[in-house]
């Protein structure tokens, strides 16, 4: 049993050393953008707040930002309403092929992105939508319904239908059944998906790298473009915003998973 | 004894509710499946119709090698995370309690940092004055900046560190199901722990790793911001040509080809995925 100590405390060991890999990149990012230097040496030689008065002092930042919030948003509900009737028919519809239905609606999360991205810019154009709001808030929903679909699935698998068949022998309609009973059940899969899905849309960077035009540039795609031009802390500093959002966002979601069950949140990257 | 209650109740909501789905699924029909078909038809018929497209992807040039790269690093970056998210998993399952959050913590908020950034941050680790070659000039074990960028080792290390996650997270799901009395009774009956781990708990850990491994493999054959910000023209992955094809040069017939090998590759792996899982898509992932 000795050996098994020795092997023990290595395993805990290189646990702990992957966990400071994951974590590491978080804290470069955050000091570099508060160094007054204008290249990237770490740790900075000394401290400025210079990179966050330059981002102020770009107004494609906060333009970017705010198209960030237009398309996220309606992402995020629009994804609610066909995620949750995706689960809703999927787990309790009875259906002899809920199974391929419900591949057919998570697909779109786990297949690359670019290939979707070629295949919609046509359509959208077609459709006279390309460049507009509409068309990345549309897009958008295509890849982050998924996670509304397995949220809200897993609440409702998280209950027996004998309380819905309850509320209808007393009487209750299909519609006050759902309003009274299924709804308070799976509210917090819903509201945890919405969080999931505008998270997807506020990160995605291909979709957004096609769909969208100058007066619709998101977050990343800015991000992405100054990437490929200069390298200064200014990123550095955008970066530690949206990291201290992405923690709000994380720390909503988590809390009302707390209030409901239980559950990892997730997100795919 | 569902089917009895069925039928005892023709009028709940469990019956004939299957047009909550004609929503989603008009709405998928419309964006998403056929985009996916015209990407495939375009692949054959732009700029004429033929293999024309297709001959110039397999007939041994740039491309094909490409295609080669994308899934050679797909199954490495997927093998080393395998390795190293094994252990990782095996501790956070036995972990109660304060450190069982801390560990969830440290694997989730890289989760939810933004994938260009954290490509950002290996470009400041992987730069010519960066912190890696500091270190090493520190350390006196180079006297000249190493060149890492552009390259694979940027590629291979920024991956990893995304795809990390999924790797663990269906496995820790996994291993917390396994039944620790499984192990003292192989103990108990005379094997050593490292036969009672080999023969009893790498078994039933195989639908966990099944899991990780299909949804790593496939999402890392469609990386695209990793590979085009650290690995340059050297090591170039599918996506990266696809977009570069079709935004760059407009050759949309070949980056339509070229998206529908990638899109059959990953449909298989989607389907080994739907498998392992017990056709419930989603479900390692979803908790």
């Amino acid at each position: 049993m000795a050996g098994g100590g020795i092997l023990r405390i290595m395993l805990v060991g290189f646990a702990a050393l992957v966990l400071g890999y994951l974590i590491l990149p978080t804290f470069i990012v955050v000091p570099l953008s508060f160094s007054n230097q204008n290249y990237l040496s770490f740790p900075p030689p000394g401290w400025s707040t210079r990179w966050y008065e330059a981002m102020a002092g770009d107004l494609a930042w906060p333009q970017a930002a705010v198209n960030s919030f237009l398309i996220g948003v309606p992402t995020a509900l629009l994804s609610v309403v066909l995620g949750t009737l995706a689960a809703l028919a999927v787990k309790r519809g009875r259906l002899g092929w809920a199974a391929a239905a419900s591949a057919v609606v998570v697909a779109p999360m786990l297949l690359p992105h670019v290939i979707m991205a070629i295949g919609l810019y046509p359509v959208m154009l077609d459709l006279g939508m390309l460049r507009g709001f509409l068309s990345v808030v549309v897009a958008h929903t295509v890849v982050a319904m998924p996670l509304v679909f397995i949220t809200v699935c897993a609440s409702l698998g998280s209950y027996g239908e004998a309380l819905e068949l309850a509320a209808m022998t007393c009487g209750a309609g299909p519609w006050a059944t759902f309003r009274h009973v299924t709804f308070p059940m799976i509210r917090t899969g819903m509201l945890v998906g919405g969080v999931l899905a505008f998270a997807t849309s506020f990160d995605e960077l291909m979709l957004s790298l096609f769909l969208t035009g100058p007066g619709t540039r998101t977050l990343p795609r800015l991000i992405w473009e100054q990437l490929n031009m200069f390298l200064t802390p200014t990123i550095a500093a955008v970066a530690t915003l949206i990291f201290a959002f992405s923690l709000l966002l994380l720390g909503a979601a988590a809390a009302l998973q707390a209030r409901g069950r239980a559950q990892p949140v997730l997100r795919h990257g | 004894m569902a089917r009895s209650v069925d039928a005892a109740r023709p009028w709940t909501i469990s019956r004939g509710h299957a047009w909550l789905l004609a929503a989603p699924l008009v709405f998928l029909a419309i964006f998403f499946l056929w985009p996916l078909a015209r990407v495939v038809v375009r692949g054959f018929v732009d700029p004429a119709l033929g293999l024309g497209n297709y001959a110039r992807i397999f007939g041994d040039g740039p491309y094909l090698r490409v295609i080669w790269n994308t899934i050679e690093t797909a199954a490495a970056v997927t093998a080393i995370c395998l390795v190293v998210a094994y252990p990782v998993a095996y501790v956070m399952a036995r972990a109660r309690g304060a450190w069982l959050q801390i560990m969830a913590a440290l694997i989730v908020i890289p989760l939810w940092t933004s994938v260009v950034i954290r490509s950002y941050a290996w470009m400041v680790v992987f730069q010519r004055r960066g912190v890696l070659n500091d270190l090493l000039l520190g350390l006196g074990l180079v006297d000249t900046p190493v060149r890492f960028l552009p390259g694979s080792i940027g590629v291979h290390v920024g991956m990893v560190h995304i795809m990390l996650p999924f790797m663990i997270l269906p496995l820790v799901a996994n291993m917390r199901g396994i039944d620790q009395t499984l192990l003292r009774a192989a103990e108990i009956l005379g094997a050593n722990p490292f036969n009672a781990f080999l023969r009893v708990f790498l078994p039933l850990s195989l639908p966990g790793i099944n899991a990780g491994v299909a949804l790593v493999f496939m999402t890392s054959l469609g990386f695209f911001i990793t590979p085009a910000l650290l690995g340059g023209p050297q090591h170039m992955m599918a996506a990266v040509l696809i977009e570069q094809q079709a935004n760059v040069y407009l050759n949309w017939g070949l980056a339509s080809a070229l998206a529908s090998t990638l899109l059959v590759v990953t449909l298989a792996i989607y389907l080994f995925y739907l498998r392992v899982t017990g056709g419930a898509a989603g479900t390692a992932i979803g908790r």
